[in-house]
């Protein structure tokens, strides 16, 4: 016993928590079910942390639980199992009136029969923040939200863009431990959407809490979140940094889900060293197993599109050309297989030639995450996936 | 946890209300129902005993009982079937849009606002055999040629009572089924116009039917409230004459403070209420028979 | 189209004559001097009409006493009631459909047995606690009565309150006591009005109770005071006081349904047609 004396055990059940990183641990969330009698399943045992200054996006379909699980957060509804802590301490068993979160709601939630001043204040005068002191800080979040002039106005008399920045202002004017934000952007016109998501990039940046951003929209989620959160039927599909998700999706559903036009698919079976489906055949990595059902996915910006023959490049009908400003977003077909590609304009012409670059591919087994062939592989087939119609 | 917690706000919410229901009306139902099994007068028995079943037993050789049951449900139908036609037609005419909708729906809602204690008064007035407006009004039209002490003899008394009723409850039965006739899509009366049917046929084919439901709600809050009348009763004519009017609210009454037989006075209202829930329930059976519209 | 419109008229005159008739007649007869209301035949309006009888009855009788019986014990009851039937109606309001309905029903079903088998019990209670004659007798009653309809009409004014709104003022730190006066209240303020206004009147018109727990004539509500003097014979009652009486003691419903007819009328119809 003598020997150790004086010695600290180096703390080897994980990584050590020193006082300080306690205080500024942020969320954690580890194992949150969320049952819904009898059998529904909204949340299947979600883990996460939020650390303070970033921005945590829950993305997903609706119906994948993202909402019920920012509601549970705020402790407007009780997991079925699961903890929660904030800042090392337990979070979960603080009633939704003392968390000290502040909540944007998708419709906003403002109190009707307020005015704006109020709506923004009332958290502020239950907590027993002086009069003056009020004024002070709700002028100053109605400054910086552009709202000085209707403060003494109610919520019916805003605009949408306004009552979504009252919403806003009341969940900032507390200093919250914690940003909880739904959909906020959602009821929006879509320009006004743009706009507001850009001045919310710059608000999250100067805030010291962690903040989760629930949405259904992938282009929001990346645009304004440190770390994107993908959730499918109540369970953490994927949680990556954005350009992390879009690179390398782990899952056909987050290779669909993510991305804008979306992914490309190709299903086909592994026969003799070959692919097969949807009436085209090609070359397959070494290492497929056979017999098994592929999901091969690339990108339309990744597809390469030329107007003459080239090596290793197959002949496609363009079905349809879309212009988008300096590109044309073309549906191509392959034997039955129809894919989109992103390239520069093809000036009407009927029959492209195409490649899937090796590289740009992404190999999802069905049901399984992404696989990677050999590295070798892509040199290999240099000119792309070979398809054969 | 914080679901517990919010589970017991809310029973912190309800709870006094709870209690409240509990003290006054809860606990003296048990009181009443453990009397009616009980000897309890402050005339034969000096203690209260336990008399099983003798006070309702009691109720089948007691004339009087039976009298009074009959005056009940005489009342209770007659004024029911007045003023669901009369509050029928108000109704009709209210769903109508006029100028001035909102002030005959207030003067036509004002009997039922009035205390019944004390309009019982007025239409005794009205009713008074020597200067009621009554017997002038009749006199003048020819219908009557001599005077009617009306709340003096039996039949008369009994129909002044019915009549007092259906004017001061009519208001509750045509705001239910004005309430109903305005939950009829307007579609739909318009789709039978077209179909080519009569106002009539519109009537008593359309509106009638959809309005059944309502109907029905009128009628069982008018059942259990006409069944226990006593207001109007107790002071336009007491019971009498004769008791000709007594009601079985009224007879329990009288058992509490005047004869002072608390026992049987229990069995009587208990045996009221039970027989007009027991009503009550066979029509609400009734009306859910499938195939029906409830 | 002429003719139709003119039986309309006709037939919606005699619907107010009919509603009207019995309580304008209280009021011409209290207006008549002794020799007209005696009179034979009927003299119809009074001329010259007279305030004798509205004077008379502050003096036979402590009718001044009666109406502030009435008004005291009233106001309090509905008080009481909304104190009681507002957080009942706040928490009702946010649960499932099938546990809300499920206590609604309980509630009204209370509210249906009649007076007359509680009549007794709650005798022997006010009696047991010396309240015989006290406003107190009469309030707790009254205000228990009339809660299930003050939680019907409460509870749907509440749920009509978007759950967001009750959550945002939850996470604002707002506690239940806190949202209830500085959400809910405000928020449906009308269903408040309708539900003080029906308690108030149901409190005001009662009379089983009120006959029985009072006996003192000071301490008696207007509805017990001026129909006792029916415990005489109907034949020598004093009808020109007692006409200014019943006008009297009918005016404040007469302004209150004029004034808030919408309110009654759905708070009236909110329960019988939902159930």
């Amino acid at each position: 016993m003598s020997r150790v004396t004086g010695v600290k055990a180096p703390a080897n059940d994980g990584p050590r928590v020193t006082v300080r990183d306690r205080v500024r641990d942020g969320l954690r969330a580890e194992g949150i079910y969320k049952i819904f009698p009898p059998l529904t399943r909204a949340l299947d045992g979600v883990s996460f942390h939020a650390p303070p200054g970033r921005v945590v996006a829950l993305l997903g379909p609706s119906g994948c639980g993202k909402t019920t699980l920012l509601r549970i957060v705020a402790g407007l509804e009780q997991a079925s199992a699961g903890t929660l802590t904030m800042d090392g301490e337990p979070f979960d068993t603080i009633p939704a009136e003392k968390r000290d979160v502040g909540f944007v709601f998708q419709n906003y939630a403002l109190y009707p029969h307020l005015t704006v001043a109020q709506n923004i204040g009332l958290a502020l005068e239950v907590r027993g923040v002086k009069r003056d002191e009020r004024e002070v800080r709700v002028r100053r979040v109605a400054d910086r939200l552009g709202l000085a002039k209707v403060l003494e106005r109610k919520p019916a008399a805003l605009s949408g863009g306004e009552q979504q920045r009252v919403a806003l202002g009341r969940a900032l004017v507390k200093e919250p431990r914690l940003y909880l934000l739904d959909e906020p952007l959602s009821n929006l016109d879509a320009s006004l959407r743009d706009r507001t998501r850009g001045e919310l990039k710059a608000i999250f940046r100067s805030v010291e809490a962690p903040v989760l951003y629930v949405t259904h929209d992938q282009s929001e989620a990346m645009s304004l979140a440190d770390e994107v959160m993908l959730l499918c039927e109540g369970h953490v599909e994927q949680s990556a940094a954005p350009h992390l998700l879009y690179q390398t999706p782990e899952s056909l559903f987050s290779a669909t889900f993510v991305g804008s036009p979306r992914i490309n698919v190709w299903h086909a079976l592994t026969t003799d060293s070959s692919l097969d489906g949807e009436g085209v055949r090609a070359l397959a990595p070494p290492g497929l197993p056979e017999s098994n059902e592929w999901s091969v996915c690339i990108r339309p910006e990744d597809v390469e599109v030329m107007r003459t023959r080239a090596q290793g490049a197959w002949q496609a009908d363009v079905l349809l050309a879309e212009p988008l400003g300096g590109r044309e977003l073309l549906t191509l077909r392959v034997g039955q297989l129809e894919f989109r590609a992103l390239a520069a304009p093809i000036e009407g012409a009927s029959s492209v030639w195409v490649r899937w670059p090796a590289g740009k591919l992404h190999w999802f087994p069905k049901g399984g995450r992404r696989h990677q062939p050999p590295a070798v592989w892509d040199t290999l087939v240099a000119g792309g996936l070979l398809l054969q119609a | 946890m914080n679901g517990q917690a919010t589970l017991r706000e809310r029973w912190m919410l309800i709870a006094p209300a709870f209690l409240l229901l509990i003290a006054v009306i809860v606990l003296p139902i048990f009181r009443v129902l453990w009397l009616s099994f009980q000897h309890a007068d402050l005339v034969g028995h000096d203690r209260v005993s336990f008399a099983g079943l003798d006070q309702y037993l009691r109720l089948w050789h007691d004339a009087r009982w039976f009298k009074a049951l009959g005056n009940t449900v005489m009342f209770t139908f007659s004024s029911i079937a007045a003023e669901l036609l009369l509050g029928f037609a108000f109704a009709l005419f209210l769903h109508r849009a006029f100028r001035g909708r909102g002030l005959v729906r207030a003067l036509v809602t004002l009997p039922w606002v009035l205390p019944t204690a004390i309009m019982a008064l007025a239409w005794a007035w009205i009713a008074n055999d020597s200067f009621g407006v009554a017997n002038d009004m009749l006199g003048r039209l020819g219908i009557l040629h001599a005077p009617v002490a009306w709340l003096g003899h039996p039949a008369t008394a009994m129909t002044t009572l019915v009549l007092a009723d259906t004017w001061k409850t009519t208001p509750f039965v045509t705001l239910v089924l004005l309430a109903g006739l305005q939950g009829i899509p307007e579609t739909v009366t318009e789709a039978s116009r077209l179909d080519g049917l009569t106002s009539w046929q519109r009537l008593t084919r359309v509106t009638l039917p959809l309005l059944l439901p309502s109907v029905l709600v009128a009628g069982l809050f008018r059942l259990i409230q006409a069944y226990g009348a006593f207001d109007l009763i107790y002071v336009m004519t007491g019971g009498g004459p004769g008791g000709s009017t007594e009601t079985v609210s009224l007879y329990a009454y009288r058992n509490y403070f005047r004869y002072l037989d608390f026992g049987y006075g229990s069995a009587l209202a208990v045996q009221a209420v039970v027989l007009v829930a027991l009503v009550a329930w066979l029509i609400v059976r009734w009306a859910r028979e499938p195939g029906e519209v409830a | 189209m002429n003719r139709r419109r003119l039986a309309f008229g006709a037939a919606l005159v005699l619907a107010i004559l009919w509603s009207v008739g019995p309580v304008v007649w209280q009021f011409l007869t209290a207006l008549k001097p002794d020799a007209q209301i005696t009179h034979t035949p009927l003299v119809y309006l009074p001329h010259p009409p007279t305030a004798e009888h509205f004077a008379a009855i502050w003096e036979r009788k402590p009718f001044g006493i009666y109406l502030l019986n009435s008004t005291f014990i009233a106001a309090f009851a509905t008080v009481l009631c909304l104190v009681f039937a507002a957080p009942a109606a706040m928490a009702l309001s946010r649960l499932r459909a099938r546990d809300r309905d499920g206590v609604l029903l309980a509630f009204l079903v209370l509210s249906l047995f009649p007076p007359i088998l509680l009549l007794f019990p709650l005798y022997e209670a006010v009696r047991g606690l010396g309240w015989i004659n006290q406003p107190i007798a009469l309030v707790i009653p009254y205000a228990a009565l009339h809660l299930p309809l003050a939680v019907w009409v409460l509870e749907s004014g509440f749920r009509a309150i978007p759950v967001s709104i009750d959550d945002a003022a939850r996470l604002d730190g707002l506690s239940a006591p806190h949202r209830l006066v500085l959400v809910h209240a405000p928020l449906s303020a009308p269903a408040i009005v309708t539900a003080a206004i029906l308690v108030f009147i149901f409190a005001w018109n009662e009379f089983m109770l009120a006959v029985t727990f009072l006996t003192r004539d000071h301490a008696k509500t207007v509805t017990a005071g001026i129909a006792s003097v029916s415990g005489a014979s109907l034949y020598d009652i004093p009808w020109g006081p007692l006409c200014a009486a019943i006008t009297l003691a009918s005016l404040p419903l007469f302004f209150l349904v004029l004034v808030f007819q919408r309110r009654i009328v759905s708070g009236l119809t909110r329960g019988a047609v939902k159930g």
